[in-house]
């Protein structure tokens, strides 16, 4: 008899969703969509790494184990340079064609180097089929194991500067998926969870279930291990600065000049071609960019060095809606340079999303206050507040792909400098939250 | 044809954070299931991609055709809202195993009952 009013109510449409999803996946059932990202960097890894291999790993084995193959005289048989025909243009390989006797049997070959295949810029490889005329006499490497395979020059090829850039494709699929690994174990520092219950046990016919206690259903237990921040936290920022800005534009200059060294060497190497000026243009911009790129960070980071550093505290350190908090801050390092002080409280939604080969995440501001804003000199430097989280607002929340963060934002104001402009994460707890943080 | 209902006593579907949210389900399937799972759950839904979490759950033995009912205790969070590019939504699903034939209503868990309209500032 319940459920017939409760079905009647349903056909009267007060079910917000009319939902009587037959046959449709179950919502509770549904991915949390770190399935994309994993298949998405993944391929990024596997096909990144599988170049990375054939055009680098693969012969820089093959010149380490040639250099225990046995010096043979051969006679060069014939040499051309091949052109092979493509879409954007003919390609063209090193054909030398070499005969070498091993154990009272003549053998022939054709393998230049280890690199093999086809790239374009005819020049280089004429000037290698130049050095090998037809009817000269060598010398050749041949594999002691397997005399039909030989090699004339067992040297590193130039290829392999183009297989090590491709590094950064499984580097880049290694680090995506590190970060959705991550991501998927640690919600991020100014997101909050609300712990997952995956069962609560078995009813049987005519019993009233209800979750155990100490479940996220009742607000007064926490699990053991957990706890919640009652006492003062000094907050990070998120971004970084100081000597540790520097030391990753170091780091990034580094990194950045072995890549240019290796661009650059290209470009010298296109430009003697004469028909590779396109790519050597494309090289000198990429040269350019990540150049300024460098200059920039690393002035940047040298300045921040200067500037004031504004260290934030607050009590207690997990905040819920609805609760005082203090909120305390202090300027170090400069800090008589700073002529204004900004600090505000925001949540924003968050929203992650792919669009083709991009992706990004969608932000929208939900709340913003001022907590200071200030450019009284005593309230500079260091200062004490005690204020109350708005309740009717939505707490921190990480549901994986969409998620509302809190954050504190700090600006200090340093007049003809770059100044403080610090983010730290917040976790704002739900009102009447006792339990996990 | 299969057939299964979910629905609670409250009207509206509105719940302060600890409330009790008592219900019914009702099914009769064409075949036999292992058993019947009503979950509680939180939904997101984004500008792409949706999340989904459940909190709790109570399993019926299984059989063709019945009727029970179920109570859970509404958690303290996440509140359910409207923003401009994140939703969430709580439901409560009935689903039978393993052939996961289904039936959901959807329920609001928030302060006061009322879910929250996050504006743009």
């Amino acid at each position: 008899m319940l459920v017939r009013r409760w079905h009647l109510r349903y056909k009267a449409g007060n079910s917000p969703l009319g939902l009587m999803a037959f046959f449709n996946q179950p919502l509770s059932a549904r991915r949390t969509n770190r399935a994309n990202s994993i298949i998405f960097f993944g391929a990024f890894t596997v096909f990144g790494g599988a170049f990375f291999f054939l055009f680098f790993v693969k012969p820089v084995l093959d010149v380490w184990a040639a250099r225990s193959w046995t010096e043979t005289h051969c006679s060069i048989v014939s040499s051309r340079v091949r052109e092979f025909q493509g879409n954007k243009g003919p390609t063209y390989s090193v054909d030398i064609v070499y005969s070498y006797p091993v154990g009272g049997q003549e053998y022939q070959a054709r393998r230049y180097d280890f690199m093999g295949g086809s790239s374009s810029g005819y020049d280089e490889k004429q000037a290698v089929v130049d050095r090998y005329p037809p009817g000269m006499q060598t010398v050749c490497y041949v594999n002691p194991s397997d005399p039909d395979d030989a090699v004339l020059d067992r040297g590193y090829p130039d290829g392999l500067k183009f297989g090590l850039i491709a590094l950064i494709f499984p580097a880049a699929g290694i680090g995506g998926l590190a970060f959705t690994w991550n991501r998927s174990k640690q919600p991020g520092a100014n997101l909050w969870s609300p712990p997952v219950i995956p069962s609560i046990g078995v009813a049987t016919a005519g019993m009233t279930a209800k979750p155990e206690p100490g479940n996220i259903g009742l607000v007064t237990m926490a699990p053991p291990g957990t706890t919640r921040h009652d006492r003062p936290v000094e907050l990070a920022p998120t971004m970084t600065t100081g000597y540790k800005a520097l030391v990753n534009s170091l780091g990034l200059i580094a990194f950045g000049g072995g890549l240019i060294a290796v661009i650059a060497s290209n470009i010298k190497v296109l430009g003697t071609n004469g028909s590779d000026g396109s790519n050597a243009l494309t090289g000198i911009v990429i040269l350019g960019v990540i150049t300024l790129i460098l200059l920039i960070s690393t002035t940047r980071a040298f300045m921040q060095l200067s500037d004031p550093r504004i260290h934030v505290r607050i009590a207690p350190g997990t905040v819920r809606l609805g609760q005082d908090f203090t909120l305390e801050w202090e300027a170090q390092g400069g800090r008589r340079r700073l002529s204004g002080l900004r600090i505000a409280v925001q949540c924003q939604e968050e929203s992650v999303y792919q669009s083709g080969k991009t992706g990004g995440i969608a932000i929208s501001v939900c709340y913003r206050a001022d907590l200071v804003n200030t450019q009284q000199p005593d309230q500079l430097t260091t200062g004490t507040l005690t204020m109350r989280m708005p309740d009717g607002v939505m707490h921190s929340f990480n549901g994986g792909r969409n998620r509302i963060s809190w954050k504190m934002r700090v600006i200090g104001t340093v007049p003809g400098w770059i100044g403080v402009k610090d983010e730290y994460p917040l976790v704002i707890l739900p009102e009447g939250w006792e339990g996990v943080t | 044809m299969s057939e299964m209902k979910i629905a609670v006593r409250k009207h509206p579907a509105a719940y302060s954070p600890g409330e009790e949210i008592a219900g019914g389900v009702q099914w009769k399937l064409d075949k036999m299931p292992q058993s019947v799972e009503v979950r509680l759950l939180w939904h997101t839904t984004g500008r792409q991609f949706e999340d989904v979490g459940v909190v709790a759950s109570v399993r019926f033995d299984g059989a063709q055709d019945d009727t029970q009912s179920f109570s859970f205790a509404a958690p303290v969070a996440p509140y359910s809202f409207t923003g401009q590019v994140v939703a969430l939504t709580w439901a409560l699903e009935v689903v039978a195993l393993p052939h996961k034939e289904n039936a959901r209503v959807e329920i609001v868990i928030a302060p006061g009952g009322k879910a929250l309209e996050l504006p743009k500032v």
